[in-house]
């Protein structure tokens, strides 16, 4: 087999790994913002069991909680597909991640913006919707392409709970064909044509978004 | 000078004797702590529809704290609040109504930089009023040429001075056409060049007949636009009179103190 | 099949036998990526030509999967007679993966020290080492603690990893009960909760030496 024709077979598991990731970022935005607002806003009781969900995600092994999910879930009578379990253990992972900058993107947000939009007449959640939450969101877009970049990575993870993504493809070669340096040579571009713009585009991000007029250090 | 502003003041004494039966604003009693710290103390105090009062004293004396009950972005653990007929009550439903009725205008002008010029006076006026966009925007620029900035409608907040930015904060506050002004310090956080152009709007405004409350030390639009001065010291109003009386002769030696420091 | 609380607990034990190894591997691979992640850092910052070349390898090793990294080690250095065990694969995988991350720490935290500082110690005289070793880095210690007690514990978290290069570490172990009693709920739930508590555990540890060594709060 050839180098082209190895990468060729590496990307008919894409969809896969497309399928992954498209579903882990529907878990993953919605639950950063839901996750970051409430955390942000609840007090008491309710600050804790947010707190500690979102800590659960953080503090867990993915690759772990992927076997956990995958294996152990059905016992307890719940049953998910490989792909749900993939999506949302990666999802909810990065989410949990994300959930904590827009908590922080909140807190950083003077509290005059608030003030005076309820000065206006505004209610609190149109103060949330209209006024805090679009400044939140824009400093943390960094931030969420470098968790998608966490994310479509850690799909890698969901060959190994028998899902046919670009990784099971090429260990599946690699049982018919001995050549591991074109075979995981091929695997690792296939990646990195995916997430090296992504990583670039976040890099440019955090820097046109980081703080203007500071001067690097020249060492 | 002189005579026309003496004039102008006994028509205005006259007018605020007229209205104090309705009045716009009445506190009564009110103070408020923070933690142990008694930032006000049993502080009644009422504004007449039209009246233009100015509130001043040393800082840390609780000026801020008590324009912001009227708005209750501070709630008053103490004492009656009425607005426009509404008593306020921390935690009440239709507070955002009652806000809707009552401008207000920061020393930091708070406007909100992800949104144009134009944005930021439309914003209440289509999320909290309701108002169809094409509406909210006449609306909004017919306040925006009050202040003389209509020309920077499509700006962000941060391609302007700060003297436009108070401005357009003004404009921003008009635009849901409130009962009463509030003003805490509106001039404070400005180069010297830029206070004129905004106490010239205020004046403006003042002579529209609108209620205005301004927390502010400037001095020469005390004289010429309040109808009442009011002295706060460590939470209590020490002294209250026309501007006359209070500049030319005032009671208590702690405002004489006061007003020669600004002097110096 | 339902899940055999009675079973789960008997196997703790054999689980746990692989716990010497995950945090073995956890601190050394951790001690691999910070002189890495420095050696990047350094690299990048030394001259004109190197830069690119280093900026490129960083953002490559962090836009790549780190199982895909570990499979790359483990299956093509045998394929040029490099055959060594699975654990030290594993070390290097991981210290490599996590070096991409930690270089950036290290620049960032370089970064936040006040340029003046270095024009200062540049215009008394100390060449760039010196400068270095003896004004940016001492400051940059602060800068870079946190973040770096936050990849400490990611490092740990990944470590599950090796798993598949069949290094006996707890998820390991964790498998070998599985394969030994035609039972995975169990084992993969105890893991789940074994991985968990040590993280939590780690990370108690962390930020108490982090507030012990005082490098924490006051760098901005
Ligand atoms: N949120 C708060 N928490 C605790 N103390 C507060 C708070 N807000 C105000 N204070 C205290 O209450 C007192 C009155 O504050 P206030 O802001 O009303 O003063 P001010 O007269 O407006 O002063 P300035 O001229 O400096 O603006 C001050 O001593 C201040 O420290
Ligand atoms: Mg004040």
């Amino acid at each position: 087999m050839s180098f082209i024709e190895i990468v060729l077979g590496i990307l008919q598991g894409a969809d896969v790994t497309a399928e992954v990731t498209f579903f882990g970022l529907l878990y993953a935005v919605p639950f950063a913002v839901l996750a970051g607002v409430l955390q942000h806003f609840s007090t008491g009781a309710a600050r804790w069991a947010i707190t500690a969900l979102i800590e659960f995600w953080r503090s867990t092994s993915v690759i772990v909680l992927l076997y956990v999910f995958y294996y152990s879930l059905p016992a307890f009578g719940i049953e998910l597909s490989a792909v749900a379990v993939g999506a949302m253990v990666l999802g909810l992972n990065a989410g949990a991640y994300s959930s904590q900058s827009v908590r922080a993107a909140l807190q950083s947000l003077d509290r005059g913006q608030c003030e005076a939009g309820l000065a206006l007449g505004l209610n609190r959640f149109a103060v949330l919707r209209w006024i805090e939450l679009p400044q939140a969101l824009r400093k943390m877009i960094p931030t969420f392409v470098n968790e998608a970049i966490q994310l479509i990575k850690g799909t890698a993870l969901v060959s190994l709970i028998t899902l046919t993504d670009m990784t099971f493809r090429a260990k599946q070669i690699a049982q018919s064909t001995y050549d591991p340096v074109a075979i995981y040579s091929g695997l690792l571009l296939c990646y990195l044509m995916v997430c090296y713009p992504v990583t670039l585009l976040g890099r440019h991000l955090e820097r046109s978004t980081g703080k203007l007029g500071e001067r690097v250090n020249e060492l | 000078m002189e005579p026309e502003r003496t004039e102008r003041r006994t028509l205005v004494v006259e007018f605020t004797q007229k209205a104090d039966s309705r009045a716009a604003v009445l506190i009564e009693g009110v103070s408020k702590w923070f933690g142990t710290f008694q930032a006000l103390d049993k502080v009644s105090l009422n504004v007449a529809v039209g009246e233009r009062l100015v509130i001043c004293g040393p800082s840390g004396s609780g000026k801020s704290t008590l324009i912001r009950c009227v708005n209750q972005l501070e709630t008053h653990d103490e004492g009656r609040i009425v607005v426009s007929g509404a008593e306020l009550r921390p935690g009440m439903r239709g507070l955002a109504e009652v806000r809707r009725d009552v401008g207000m205008v920061f020393q930091q002008f708070n406007l909100f930089p992800h949104l144009s010029v134009l944005d930021n006076c439309t914003l209440a006026l289509r999320r909290a009023r309701k108002i169809p966009k094409d509406a909210a925007n006449q609306i909004a620029m017919e306040k925006l040429e009050r202040v003389h900035i209509a020309e920077q409608a499509k700006k962000y907040p941060r391609q302007l001075s700060g003297g436009q930015q108070q401005r357009v904060a003004i404009a921003r506050a008009l635009c849901m056409k409130p009962k009463i002004m509030l003003f805490d310090e509106p001039t404070s956080a400005l180069d010297p060049e830029m206070v004129k152009e905004v106490l010239d709007v205020m004046t403006a405004l003042a002579k529209e007949g609108m209620t205005m409350i301004c927390v502010t030390h400037e001095m020469g639009f005390a004289r010429e636009v309040a109808d009442r001065v009011v002295f706060m010291d460590k939470g209590a109003i020490i002294e209250e009179a026309a501007p006359q009386k209070f500049f030319g002769n005032p009671e208590h030696d702690r405002t004489k103190q006061f007003l020669k420091q600004l002097l110096h | 099949m339902s899940f055999d609380l009675a079973f789960a607990v008997e196997i703790i034990p054999r689980v746990l036998e692989g716990i010497g190894n995950t945090i073995l591997v956890g601190i050394l691979s951790f001690i691999g990526a910070t002189l890495l992640g420095f050696l990047w850092e350094m690299l990048r910052r030394s001259n004109r030509w190197v830069r690119p070349i280093v900026q490129f390898l960083v953002d490559a090793i962090r836009s790549t999967p780190a199982l895909v990294q570990i499979y790359f080690l483990f299956f093509v250095l045998p394929y040029y007679g490099v055959v060594l065990p699975a654990i030290l694969v594993g070390i290097f995988g991981l210290s490599f993966y996590y070096s991409g991350y930690i270089s950036e720490v290290f620049k960032a935290g370089i970064e936040a020290v006040p340029a003046g500082q270095s024009e200062a110690a540049l215009s008394l005289g100390l060449n760039r080492w010196d400068t270095v070793m003896y004004v940016v880095a001492p400051q940059m210690l602060r800068n870079i603690a946190a973040p770096l007690g936050a990849y400490s514990i990611g490092i740990l978290k990944s470590t599950p990893l090796l798993a598949v290069i069949a290094v006996p570490e707890m998820l390991g172990s964790a498998f070998d009960v599985a394969s030994d009693t035609y039972r995975y709920a169990e084992p993969m739930f105890i893991a789940g909760v074994l991985f968990l508590l040590l993280a939590l555990i780690a990370a108690f540890l962390v930020g108490t030496l982090e507030r012990r060594l005082g490098l924490l709060g006051t760098s901005h």
